[in-house]
């Protein structure tokens, strides 16, 4: 349901696929980070995922114009039509981006495992064979920088902060870990976009890259139980997000509180 | 510091002839207790309706109707809960512990302006607060950057200016839906008939000037009625100006005063506010805060050190 008189173009292309998962990924991650704001256990991490949440709003905002490259004058509506007006199954973001921000160690563990996957993603889409993409890529790396940093900062904060931070974040980690390896699914006709040099690294080969990124971090903080096996599966929960299923944290949580005021008032200006 | 030091009548009618010439006091200066205890009273309160007044507004963050406003409402909020973070370490500079203003906060011990106590039903709501409620924290913010107290004065002019960019932010979601559909207009106007008590009630009763200790201490500048007529004086006409109603019959300029002429809000009501049982939308928001501090026990040393009470 697109709620103005706006023709959206075509969101089955590869290069639309692509583009809409990493927008995804960043809308659903910043509004779940945005549940802190107001919340958070101290006013600098208040101030800190506010940051994150709007970076993340941003970032789609962004995205979501490259989606749309000139199909639309009203760019904005453009936007918010993609952002607010799908349907549920439309969206391509990896499940582990919806799940709820439970409790702040949980928060940080995803926080510290997205950006690494972000990280990674970003630097290869640095070398797109499409101008804008790489441009874009690059522009978001230097803010991104700032978000790992915050992530590993806590990541460590909490190995070295005694028994029981440790224990919470090993949890987080335990949770988040074999969720995340949604965040590799290919979106439909993704082996087009990686031919064209749209996406010059598949989700799947950015796996490899990320593990090795991650995994000696998690080694060196005594949690290599926790790196997952090369050849382990998505679990079944957190499958086929880049293919638009969602589990009932977006379609029943997230979604309708996100787009309902949207969808109520079709072609009004906010 | 002795009990003697700091309640001297000698050194405290000098000190407030300083006052009275414009001095500004800096934290590391003698001051008497009563001066001490009302900037904590008043500053405290200040922080804690930043943090509360951040509850309201970060419900709609997640319903914000375009990712534009999603955007800028929870960089807004954002401020807000920035500017309880300047202004507590000003209050912790006059002697009182950050974690011990929090937590009160928390338990439902700390005081913070009437109009935080209130529930949201519209995005009408999120416009109100935006420009109206916000604007008269402007009014009486604004009037702070000559408080007394030097450390006090410095943030104020951090955070009047960044309240300028909050005016701009609630006047163009003011405007959108006062220009927008028949619906979006009504949700506006509805959204003002709530807001119009409390906002009159904000500024407090008009205690005159001369009768209110906050203003022989040099805390405040002006009296609780020069604010209110100063925002009545803004905000009526632009109100008028989109359109919107004003809920009270009697509102109305008088040109040979110069003051708008009001009919009195209920005081007993703001007394029932502030002072009685906390309202439905304050007990969730506090129970939803208490729950995730409850929860997050375990992080508070990592991020305040130990609790000095408990090291004690």
């Amino acid at each position: 349901m697109t709620a103005v008189d706006l023709a959206l173009p075509d969101l089955s292309t590869p290069r639309r696929q692509v583009l809409l998962a990493i927008a995804d990924d960043a809308l659903i991650s910043g509004h779940r980070a945005s549940h802190w704001t107001g919340v958070a256990p101290s006013l600098e991490e208040d101030l800190a995922f506010s940051t994150i949440a709007q970076a993340g709003i941003n970032h789609a905002d962004l995205w979501y114009q490259l989606v749309l490259a000139g199909t639309v004058d009203d760019v904005s509506a453009g936007v918010d039509a993609l952002g607010l007006g799908r349907e549920p199954d439309a969206y391509r973001h990896a499940i582990v981006c919806e799940r709820p921000p439970r409790d702040f160690a949980y928060t940080l563990a995803r926080h510290w495992v997205l950006d690494r996957f972000e990280a990674v993603r970003l630097a290869s889409l640095a070398d797109s064979t499409d101008r804008d993409v790489a441009a874009l890529s690059v522009k978001l790396r230097h803010e991104h920088r700032y978000h790992l940093e915050h992530a590993q900062l806590w990541f460590d904060r909490l190995v070295r902060g005694g028994d029981e931070p440790a224990e919470r974040l090993r949890d987080g980690l335990a949770q988040v870990l074999p969720e995340a390896l949604g965040l590799f699914e290919p979106v439909e006709a993704e082996d087009q976009a990686v031919a064209d040099g749209l996406l010059p690294i598949g989700h799947t080969q950015l796996r490899e890259r990320w593990l090795e990124s991650a995994a000696p971090l998690l080694e060196q903080a005594g949690f290599a139980d926790l790196v997952p096996a090369a050849d382990a599966a998505v679990p079944d929960a957190a499958a086929l997000g880049r293919r638009g299923c969602h589990t009932d944290d977006f379609v029943v949580d997230v979604w309708p509180e996100m787009t309902r005021l949207y969808r109520e008032h079709p072609g009004a200006r906010w | 510091m002795s009990a003697t030091s700091t309640c001297d009548p000698v050194r405290e009618e000098e000190f407030l002839a300083r006052l009275d010439e414009g001095h500004r006091v800096e934290p590391y200066e003698w001051m008497p207790d009563t001066y001490r205890t009302l900037n904590v009273k008043f500053i405290e309160m200040h922080a804690n309706s930043e943090i509360m007044g951040a509850l309201p507004e970060r419900e709609w963050i997640a319903r914000a109707p375009t990712l534009k406003r999603k955007r800028s409402l929870a960089a807004k909020v954002q401020d807000e809960v920035g500017h309880a973070h300047l202004i507590y370490r000003v209050a912790e500079s006059l002697g009182r512990p950050r974690r011990a203003m929090y937590e009160d906060l928390i338990a439902g011990k700390g005081r913070f302006h009437n109009v935080f106590h209130y529930p949201t039903y519209t995005w009408g709501d999120v416009a109100c607060i935006g420009f109206l409620v916000d604007g008269a924290a402007i009014v009486t913010q604004r009037a702070l950057l000559d408080t007394s107290y030097a450390p006090y004065a410095r943030v104020m002019k951090r955070v009047v200016a960044e309240e300028s960019l909050h005016y701009r932010h609630g006047e163009d979601i003011m405007l959108a839906l006062a220009s927008g559909t028949d619906e979006q207009f009504e949700m506006l106007q509805e959204a003002v008939n709530r807001w119009w008590e409390p906002i009159m009630h904000f500024f407090g009763t008009a205690v005159p000037a001369e009768q209110d200790p906050m203003i022989r201490w040099g805390v405040k500048g002006r009296s609780n009625e020069a604010s209110r007529q100063e925002w009545l004086n803004t905000y009526v006409p632009k109100m008028w100006d989109m359109g919107i109603d004003t809920p009270d019959p009697k509102l109305a300029y008088d040109p040979e005063t110069g003051w708008w002429d009001y009919t009195e809000p209920d005081w007993d009501r703001l007394a029932q506010i502030v002072k009685g049982e906390p309202t439905e939308a304050t007990a969730s928001r506090l129970y939803w805060r208490q729950l995730l501090h409850r929860h997050h026990a375990w992080l508070h040393d990592i991020i305040l050190g130990p609790d000095p009470a408990a090291a004690a």
